[in-house]
């Protein structure tokens, strides 16, 4: 039996790494007795398999992971068991059954919604913000030192304007291993571009996953 | 969360350790607490996680209603930097609530370079440093092995725990907790607590030159000796039900069961080996029981048998068997920690991996079978080699080989004997393993330890201590020998903390407002903060006279001076002493003068003793 998992990380455990992660949902697992499988060969491990890692101190709604379980278990009852033993932090939010014909979350991961919120001190005006919003392309230099422009990989941008001395945004963006927007990236060309009105780094919260987008439409996972 | 609270998190390595919220942590409502503990380990979060006496307080202490413990460890570097730099105090993990505002707060002390830590931590609490300071402030407390010589840091604490601690625990809460409904002053306190059983005060010691040291000597209302206290009927003592699971993995990292306290194997260096003195098992139906209900508490997938000596425990075949098959299907594997030196021990270790085979740890400690008996340490050569052999046999690939170097009477020939036994060892290899075997071999620098028949032993000298690696250096090179050492310097430092005096104190403080951190780990180690110290204390290097007053003779482990002194003696004529568990009693005093006896269960099921 294939399962997909979704959860959250929020509060302190945006600070767990995605390997501290896996551990947890293991323990958890163990705890709740719900007999995952074991690869072959001289040391077994579990065949789990997360999404899109997220970075450390961020938080996210939407965590997927899939899991190949030994036995066939009720879906309720996976629920149930596995959220007695799981931290509220990483509170599950969904599970389904998928046929083990389903693709990797890796590979098919498209796409990502993230909430980002930055402090300010002074207040932004409308005005530059619009500007910078308006820039032909946000180039910047990523951690190879190759250049890019961050702009290409936002799908859709919302501007939430500023509220107690933050300004927040809520951006959908590509995702996955080919290409791959990261909030820091576009928090720390912000800052920059703010002139020292907005402070990096910013606060993250993803909210949704996705998959397709070049041919079909683009499809949160939670869709089932 | 709170932006700034995120903000501190996101600038310092691996915030997890300072976040809490793990599973089965134990937070009580504030109203129902009328006594507050903080444990305070003096090291980083991931390994004071791993300590077992922790776990073993930290649980029982909140078993008692109306008792809460909390955890705290110490910061790193960056993490103190940035408490300092934003004016912020060192909190506990559970109520997030500053050291000083608990009523007592307890140091667990297992390493002498970890004693700067301590002050970092109470200087960070908002706790004054010294003793006479305190006035308003929690008890600061300490317990651990190093306790059995409390000298060193005697200014900084208020009580020591003499002993273990679970023992103290309930009669010392009571105490404090009494005092404070009654009102009175801090120091009619401390004088009542440093009449109970096992808690030495040093504030109501003076101090008197006697040799080398400056001893205690009690004050009018100060118990002369302070004995040592231990768990009795250890079978039935307290364990916790569950472990608080840390969400990064600890340095052990998994369901650690304590099949045995105390070890009569009587190796002449080893102080673990007095303190905790007569052998206590646990049964393995105890056992079954304590492994079955934590694997369900934690959701660990590793069980480990833990004592000083786990393979001489009465029904450790059967303990294998058990947790090596009973919950196999879960994926659930067993860890041996400290084998014991013989080709039993191995076949035990062969069914605990039967199916991955990872490195295998044996401590022969010295090199030459004249050596091995100056220590006691039973084993032979024909022992090590056998069991060497068993391995090789039975797929391992990976030895490591635990040696110490400058012990007594110590020769080059006996250091040529490390690197003979080593390459004796993969000559062994060569013909029997299954791949390229590896041979790893850790010298550690032998530091003559308080209690310790060889108490009275000098250290190598920086000089000597070099040249002698050296020889170990050009006598190991080679790819199939993979050789560690530990720096003169930390050894010295590590010697003279374990058999100083009250006068350390001033130097310990100087160290740490200089700068000294965490003096354990060998990159943060620097023996510059620390020259005062060294240059005072030049007796570390020689031989102490037979009559010397130790700063901790008032301390008593149950074992006589005299028995100590009499090991030393036939350590010289390289005479052996067996161990008591199996035959005569050596009269070392510590049944007689505790009243208490060696529990050992399953009689004669052990395989080499039929």
């Amino acid at each position: 039996m294939r399962i997909r998992v979704k959860h959250a990380k929020l509060g302190e455990l945006v600070f767990l790494s995605q390997l501290d992660m896996v551990n947890t949902i293991l323990q958890a697992l163990r705890r709740a007795k719900i007999p995952f499988a074991l690869s072959e060969g001289f040391n077994p491990k579990p065949k789990i398999s997360y999404g899109l890692p997220l970075p450390v101190g961020a938080g996210s709604l939407a965590e997927y992971f899939d899991l190949v379980l030994e036995t066939r278990i009720s879906l309720g009852e996976i629920r149930e068991r596995l959220s007695k033993q799981l931290p509220y932090l990483l509170e599950i939010r969904d599970i389904w059954e998928i046929p083990s014909s389903e693709p990797a979350l890796q590979a098919s991961v498209s796409a990502a919604d993230y909430y980002i919120w930055l402090k300010t001190e002074t207040p932004y005006s409308d005005g530059l913000m619009e500007e910078f919003l308006n820039q032909e392309s946000w180039d910047f230099v990523d951690r190879r030192g190759r250049k890019k422009d961050l702009k290409e990989l936002v799908i859709k941008l919302d501007y939430l304007g500023v509220k107690q001395g933050l300004v927040g945004f809520k951006i959908t963006a590509a995702a996955g291993s080919k290409k791959n927007f990261r909030p820091a990236d576009f928090c720390e060309i912000l800052g920059k571009s703010a002139k020292g009105s907005i402070e990096p780094p910013g606060r993250i919260l993803r909210c949704e996953l996705y998959y397709g987008g070049e041919k079909e439409q683009l499809t949160p996972f939670s869709g089932g | 969360m709170d932006w700034q609270k995120w903000q501190d998190l996101m600038e310092v390595e691996k915030p997890i350790r300072y976040v809490g919220r793990e599973w089965n942590q134990i937070k009580k409502e504030p109203g129902e607490v009328k006594l507050s503990w903080a444990l305070a380990f003096p090291d980083i979060y991931e390994v004071g996680m791993s300590h077992l006496g922790m776990k073993i307080l930290y649980n029982l202490i909140n078993s008692r209603p109306g008792y809460a413990a909390e955890r705290v460890f110490a910061p790193w570097i960056d993490r103190e930097e940035q408490l300092r730099k934003r004016g912020r105090l060192l909190h506990t993990l559970e109520s997030n609530r500053p050291l000083h505002s608990f009523d007592i707060v307890g140091f667990s002390l297992q390493f002498e370079l970890s004693y700067t830590n301590v002050l970092t931590m109470l200087d960070l609490g908002g706790i004054p440093l010294r003793t006479g300071e305190r006035k308003g402030f929690p008890i600061v407390v300490a317990g651990g092995p190093n306790t059995f010589n409390p000298e060193p840091l005697a200014d900084f604490i208020d009580c020591f725990f003499i002993g273990e601690s679970e023992e103290m625990i309930e009669p010392f809460s009571e105490g404090v907790f009494k005092a404070r409904e009654k009102g009175g002053t801090r120091e009619q306190l401390l004088q009542e607590l440093g009449n109970l059983p096992g808690i030495y005060v040093p504030s109501l010691y003076s101090l008197e030159k006697k040799g080398v040291f400056s001893c205690p000597v009690p004050g009018a209302n100060a118990p002369e000796v302070i004995e040592k206290q231990m768990v009795r009927n250890f079978n039935e003592s307290f364990f916790p039900e569950s472990f608080v699971v840390p969400y990064t993995p600890a340095v052990h990292d998994r369901v650690t069961l304590e099949i045995a306290r105390g070890c009569t194997r009587g190796c002449r260096f080893c102080q673990a080996g007095i303190i905790y003195r007569p052998v206590r098992e646990r049964s393995l139906e105890k056992l079954r029981c304590q492994g079955e209900e934590l694997l369900e508490a934690t959701g660990y997938n590793e069980v480990s048998l833990l004592s000083l000596s786990t393979t001489d425990h009465s029904q450790i075949a059967q303990l294998v068997e058990h947790f090596s098959s009973a919950h196999s299907d879960l994926g659930v594997s067993l860890s041996l920690p400290s084998l014991r030196i013989d080709a039993f021990s191995v076949n035990l270790a062969g069914e605990v991996q039967k199916v991955k085979k990872t490195g295998l740890t044996f401590a022969p400690e010295a090199g030459t079978q004249r050596l091995r008996n100056v220590i006691n340490k039973g084993v032979s050569e024909e022992d090590l080699l056998g069991a060497v052999e068993a391995a090789f046999r039975s797929g391992w690939t990976t030895i490591k080989l635990y040696f110490m170097m400058g012990l007594p009477t110590e020769t080059d020939e006996d250091v040529m004997g490390i690197v003979d036994l080593a390459r004796k060892v993969w000559e062994i290899g060569k013909k029997l393993a299954p791949r390229r075997p590896r041979i790893t071999v850790s010298v550690a620098t032998f530091v003559p330890k308080p209690h310790t028949p060889f108490q009275w032993e000098p250290l190598l000298t920086l000089d000597e201590i070099e040249r002698r690696q050296k020889i170990l250096r050009k006598g190991l090179r080679g790819k199939q020998f993979n050789l560690n050492w530990h720096a003169g310097e930390s050894s010295q430092l590590e010697a003279i903390l374990a058999r100083a005096d009250r006068q350390a104190g001033n130097h310990i403080f100087g160290a740490w407002k200089r700068g000294a951190r965490f003096d354990g780990w060998s990159e943060e180690f620097k023996p510059e903060f620390w020259q005062e110290l060294i240059s005072e204390n030049d007796w570390v290097h020689r031989e102490l006279p037979n009559g010397e007053v130790f700063p901790w003779d008032h301390i008593f482990t149950g074992v006589e001076k005299s028995f100590l002194k009499g090991e030393k003696e036939k350590s010289q004529e390289a005479a052996v002493t067996l161990d008591c568990r199996r035959g005569a009693c050596h009269g070392c005093g510590c049944c007689d003068n505790l009243k208490a006896v060696v529990e050992v269960f399953g009689g004669n099921n052990r395989a080499d003793q039929s």
